[in-house]
């Protein structure tokens, strides 16, 4: 039983980074430009798409490369998003109209993915896909991946907002838009930069997950729900609830199915979302986000 | 700005438009079918009375010169897109076949994409209906065929569905199914592990929907009746994790693994029982011999592991080896089952068609009943011949998984 309970641990924590990771990428979106970000999912399947269809599978280069060529695209493909419909929906009058319009880019992506790779489900064979075997325990690569770069890129995300004149100018705006603008913060470009680095890591998330669940066009449909999940349980708009909602769900999910069927593990995370909203609906963390 | 804005959402709705269109050079591919591969319809169509029959839905005359609407509802976008393309391409197939025999475009084939989705299929069916065609070939999924099923009988139009569930029960006179149902393969599936797997307690790693549910009940089942212990491991569709399942599996000391899912999910499930339980016998449903499921698997995940399918692209049998050489030599891709249940389901309709054409009246219901009456016909799949629950396939194969190669092991009928 020791044994299942550390397994279960283990995917549950590196889940649980993943979903973190989503829930960050929703606060970003949220804090700079008031949207919530249905298209998200599809952005994260993009980025495996452009990393593992085309860089490696299509154009055989190297990791590393291919890593940093998916990056600097996806950041492109963020910030055009953020000029050309994120900048125009966050200031509409009521936001169904930027809820509906995140919702049909959703649908654009998706049709796009379809056009330009096909159809077909995808692998990057030899791709973080080792297993290690520790006492009686199994540990994938992926895992170890996965837990190893959501902590450093948490790290770099906090130095990015606390030391760098663009991360703090992009917190001005998330505190307060007015005020921001009248200190000659340009919101526009702030959005834009926060879209992209979005989309970058939607990028990374995307590779992160291909070794667990393949390239295909409904492969982050659950993640993206589970990340939002983690946001509202770790207190939406603040992105330390948005890492601690993201693991509590993913270690939660998989130590419940010691005492109940599998099948109910999504119904865990969405169940836990009812009773936060219902009793807690500022998350864990909610007081510390609301004191900011 | 805002003319940049309307430029890309302009852009996306032609690019969504190409989507839905259809592609024109398949048809001129399609023509150029082998004279040797037409052969059977070339005397059907040679036979065809002039100026006999009745058009669907319309009172002219037919015979030659006599054009026939056949309906496709395909899941060429969604999910399911991959296979959606194979039922299309097998479809076509046929119909450039009976065309070419007829020599003038006799059938026409409309196609409609049901979007994987039992809204869209519903929608595709209504559609097709309306355009006028006497027999549909489509939906696929069960719970896609059970959504028409009230459209069909109330229209008197019929459909040849790929579900197969065990909820198609044959209550429908309007809904034929062109595939072996669950409750056949499945229980295929277990007698092979009884019997030659000698399996002793069996984890049953199986989707919670219809598909997967109607599976994993045919097994039980049949497991319940031999005493054989099991551990039931239901998943919903579209889950990638599946450890907690397999870890139950192995904590509960079962030998065999029997698996009953979606593509998508086989490969996961393969991949992660690789990880957990490497060492344990597996079978699985027609998905593993899939080429876009085994493209997601390595060798060692899968080697060694049985399948139970309805066509596998190595079969010896001669009516299997001629309808790979076409397919082949036609689209440059080995078909699958979906390509082969759908080459049938459109052989049916055609045969169908042109019986009814003979017999001088050609209308959905005539068509209806010629296929419900019609002769035993070879087709890849096995012998086509509707029984009392309206199935007209009764036989599946089962292969074994040499590295990604499946390879024919045993056909067996009902």
């Amino acid at each position: 039983m020791s044994t299942m309970v550390f397994q279960l641990l283990i995917t549950g924590i590196a889940y649980g980074m993943i979903y973190s990771l989503v829930g960050i990428e929703y606060t970003l979106i949220w804090n700079s430009s008031g949207l919530l970000n249905f298209s998200h999912d599809k952005l994260i399947t993009l980025g495996a798409y452009i990393f593992g269809g085309s860089m490696i599978i299509k154009m055989n280069l190297d990791n590393p490369i291919a890593i940093v060529l998916t990056l600097a695209i996806m950041g492109v493909v963020g910030a055009l998003l953020a000029a050309g419909i994120f900048n125009r929906l966050y200031s509409m009058r009521s936001n169904i109209f930027a809820i509906i319009g995140t919702v049909v880019l959703a649908k654009i992506i998706s049709e796009f993915i379809r056009l330009f790779w096909g159809s077909g489900n995808m692998r990057v064979s030899g791709w973080l896909d080792k297993t290690y075997f520790i006492g009686g325990f199994a540990i994938t690569s992926a895992n170890i991946v996965i837990i190893i770069v959501a902590i450093l890129l948490v790290a770099v995300l906090e130095v990015f907002f606390k030391f760098t004149k663009t991360g703090k100018a992009m917190r001005c705006v998330e505190q307060n838009k007015k005020a921001a603008a009248l200190m000659g913060i340009n919101i526009n470009r702030s959005i834009c930069i926060t879209t992209a680095l979005s989309a970058m890591i939607c990028a990374v998330i995307g590779f992160l997950v291909i070794p667990l669940v393949n390239i295909s066009a409904t492969m982050a449909t659950t993640i993206g729900l589970k990340g939002f999940c983690s946001g509202v349980i770790g207190g939406f708009g603040y992105i330390p609830g948005a890492i601690a909602g993201g693991i509590f769900i993913g270690v939660v999910e998989n130590l419940a199915t010691i005492f109940i069927p599998a099948v109910y593990k999504d119904a865990v995370s969405f169940l836990l979302l009812i009773v936060f909203l219902l009793i807690k609906p500022t998350g864990f963390l909610g007081k510390r986000a609301q004191g900011r | 700005m805002k003319k940049l804005l309307a430029l890309f959402l302009a852009g996306a709705m032609m690019l969504s438009l190409a989507a839905c269109g259809g592609d024109d050079t398949k048809e001129t591919e399609a023509a150029k079918v082998t004279a040797a591969d037409t052969k059977a319809a070339e005397t059907k169509a040679a036979d065809t009375k002039a100026d006999e029959t009745k058009g669907a839905g319309e009172e002219k005359p037919a015979g030659n010169g006599e054009t026939y609407k056949i309906g496709l509802a395909a899941m060429l976008t969604g999910d399911n897109a991959l296979n959606g393309e194979r039922m299309q391409k097998a479809s076509e197939m046929v119909i450039a076949q009976y065309n070419e025999a007829a020599g003038y475009e006799k059938f026409v084939l409309n196609t409609e994409d049901d979007l994987t989705t039992n809204e869209g299929a519903l929608t595709a069916v209504q559609k097709l209906i309306s355009d006028g065609c006497l027999a549909i070939i489509g939906p696929h999924r069960s719970s896609a065929a059970l959504a028409v099923s009230d459209t069909v009988a109330e229209q008197q139009v019929c459909v040849l569905v790929g579900g197969t569930s065990v909820a198609i029960d044959g209550s429908n006179n309007y809904m034929f199914r062109t595939r072996a149902s669950d409750a056949i393969m499945a229980t295929v599936a277990a007698t092979f592990c009884k019997d030659t797997l000698e399996a002793k307690k069996v984890g049953i790693l199986h989707a919670s929907d219809e598909y997967g549910q109607g599976g994993a009940d045919a097994a039980m089942a049949f497991f319940d009746a031999q005493g054989i212990e099991y551990v039931d491991c239901p998943h919903n569709v579209n889950d990638v994790d599946f450890t907690s399942a397999i870890l139950e599996c192995q904590s509960a000391g079962c030998d065999t693994v029997f698996t009953w899912t979606h593509d998508a999910e086989t490969a996961i499930i393969y991949q992660q029982l690789a990880t957990y339980m490497p060492e344990v016998n597996k079978i699985a449903s027609p998905g593993l011999t899939l080429d876009n499921v085994l493209n997601l698997c390595e060798d060692n995940w899968v080697d060694g592991a049985y399948s139970v399918t309805d066509f596998i692209s190595t079969s010896t049998d001669t009516v299997a080896v001629d309808f790979v050489k076409a397919y082949e030599g036609l689209y440059g891709e080995t078909p699958d089952l979906y390509a082969a249940a759908y080459y049938g389901a459109a052989v049916t309709i055609c045969e169908a068609i042109l019986a009814c054409e003979e017999a001088g009246e050609v209308t959905p219901q005539a068509v209806r009943d010629a296929i419900a009456a019609g002769e035993t016909k070879t087709l890849p799949t096995g012998d086509f011949y509707n029984d009392d629950a309206n199935n007209l396939v009764h036989s599946c194969v089962i292969a074994k998984l040499n590295g990604k190669a499946p390879e024919f092991v045993q056909s067996v009928s009902e």
